[in-house]
């Protein structure tokens, strides 16, 4: 097997920009609904840009200067809102059977970001390096231990949420975010029900 | 794509559409972040525990002296004293063992007592003694212990310092050098320094600080705040707040009190939260629940415009 050849035929075949990045897309894709997965993406851009400039001056920074607090609360309300968008976007594709034709993995992929999410935006909020953070963490150790992950992931050694937070999971949420996307694109965004055959649900 | 195509078109561009998504969410955030800024209660210290409140302080290093502590009866990955979390014949705990090991009375009061008395030699005699008493005579130790426990708790302050000083020797000397300590603010570097890695320029594991003050002094603030398993919980950050709402679903388990008066509550609620999300998963194979967006149909809302383009 050549994998130079099979890389190839894969990024010719499979990710052709005309696929991917469409200029003609179907009537019924002007529903506002549709927003709300590109308002969650747009959403996590902005933390993503916030957290590497807080990355970059320090958690002292963020904590004690002016500046750094700006940047610490726009991460925190670019939390709160991305939150919002992907929740609102999941209720919406459960009430559009977004599964439908073929969607089952886009679904999962879907459902597997937002666990994912949620366990990197809490760790965020430990980081955060007031009373909350102190107080959750030892509130949440007693979890951590009775599922027996303590001596691989200390939720009390910060050391570890730090490099959790702002470099393993970000990369996670990233790598299934663009298989997401992918599939979408693959697949095609999902048709409206077919309401004379709405009961089969294929 | 395949499936897109039987379906009339129309000019798109999806890269303007998420430039303009991207402007609208960067104009809200940013608004949001200048209106209502963010939470702003700084970390609570040993330093000021134990100048707020030196006697609870005490009471804290007496539980420690006494094996009374949470942590000492805590269990894996602490240590063997406890109880493990079980569902049934699962149990995680039991699996990891001990692997964070903590002895609180060598970790909260020894080890810090041993390093003030390297440079502080009027310390080593109590310090000895105490040592000494405890490895040959620990009954007679015990009850100078509990005695002075039991005066602490009374809460009277009516001797003098060199009556307690001789009555409660030596452990009323070593509990109060280490409120001494804790007040200058030695006392909390002096308890992570012992951990792997942290005896070096960059200390960032707070484990044993947290452990210390876990327990009355940091769930008396956090009943202050309103943040309390029983008050808003995880729901509230300092302040008026929000905390991580969307953890509501997996505290909500604690809230069912068979599962929040369980001995094996985390255990219980962390497993029923992992099925809960492989359920969500399955959404789109679960009878009956994928058949609800077809009977609730909000779809007709979202696609009106296509069906009524339709008829």
């Amino acid at each position: 097997m050549n994998l130079s050849k099979k890389i190839k035929q894969f990024v010719r075949k499979d990710l052709d920009l005309d696929v991917m990045l469409p200029e003609k897309l179907p009537v019924y894709v002007s529903s506002f609904v549709y927003m709300f997965g590109v308002l969650t993406m747009a959403s996590l851009f902005v933390l993503i840009i916030s957290g590497i400039v807080m990355v970059l001056e320090g958690p002292l920074w963020y904590q004690y200067s002016s500046l750094g607090l700006f940047f610490r609360s726009v991460h925190f309300w670019g939390a709160q809102v991305f939150f919002f968008f992907m929740i609102v976007h999941m209720i919406s594709v459960f009430f559009m059977a977004g599964w439908r034709e073929g969607r089952f993995l886009t679904w999962i992929l879907g459902v597997m970001l937002f666990s994912i999410s949620m366990f990197e935006a809490f760790v965020g909020y430990l980081l955060g390096g007031g009373f909350f953070a102190q107080w959750n963490q030892v509130q949440a150790k007693d979890a951590m231990n009775s599922i027996g992950v303590t001596g691989f992931i200390n939720i009390l050694n910060n050391s570890s949420l730090y490099g959790l937070h702002v470099v393993i999971l970000p990369l996670v949420i990233i790598a299934l975010l663009g298989l997401h996307l992918y599939i979408v694109r693959r697949k095609g965004v999902v048709p409206p029900i077919d309401i004379e055959n709405k009961k089969n649900g294929k | 794509m395949e499936s897109e195509s039987k379906y009339k078109m129309k000019e798109s561009d999806l890269i303007k559409e998420f430039l303009f998504a991207f402007v609208g969410v960067i104009i809200l955030i940013i608004l949001l972040a200048l209106i209502f800024q963010s939470p702003k209660k700084l970390p609570f210290s040993i330093q000021s525990y134990a100048k707020s409140n030196p006697a609870g302080f005490k009471k804290v290093e007496m539980r420690n002296v006494l094996g009374q502590s949470q942590i000492e009866t805590y269990g894996y990955p602490y240590n063997k004293n406890g109880e493990s979390q079980e569902i049934g014949f699962y149990s995680p705990e039991d699996i990891e063992g001990v692997t964070v090991p903590i002895t609180p009375i060598n970790t909260f009061f020894i080890t810090p007592l041993k390093m003030e008395a390297s440079v502080d030699k009027s310390l080593q005699a109590p310090l000895n003694n105490f040592l000494y008493l405890s490895k040959y005579k620990k009954g007679k130790l015990n009850k100078i212990e509990q005695s002075y426990y039991n005066y602490l708790l009374s809460g009277k302050n009516i001797y003098s310092t060199q009556y307690l000083s001789n009555k409660y020797y030596p452990i009323y000397t070593l509990v109060n050098s280490t409120l001494n300590m804790a007040k200058s603010g030695i006392f909390a570097q002096l308890l992570d320094i012992n951990l792997p890695g942290n005896n070096s320029t960059y200390t960032y594991n707070y484990q044993n600080k947290l452990l210390f003050l876990q327990g009355a002094p940091i769930q008396n603030l956090a009943n202050k705040y309103q943040m309390s398993g029983d008050q808003w919980g995880i729901l509230k950050e300092t302040g008026y707040y929000p905390g991580p709402w969307w953890l509501g679903i997996y505290t909500s388990f604690y809230q069912i009190p068979a599962i929040g008066n369980s001995p094996n509550a985390d255990l219980i609620a962390f497993s029923s939260f992992g099925i809960l999300i492989v359920l969500l998963a399955l959404v789109p194979i679960l009878p009956f629940i994928n058949q609800i967006p077809y009977y609730i149909p909000i779809y007709k809302l979202i696609w009106k415009r296509y069906y009524e383009e339709k008829k």
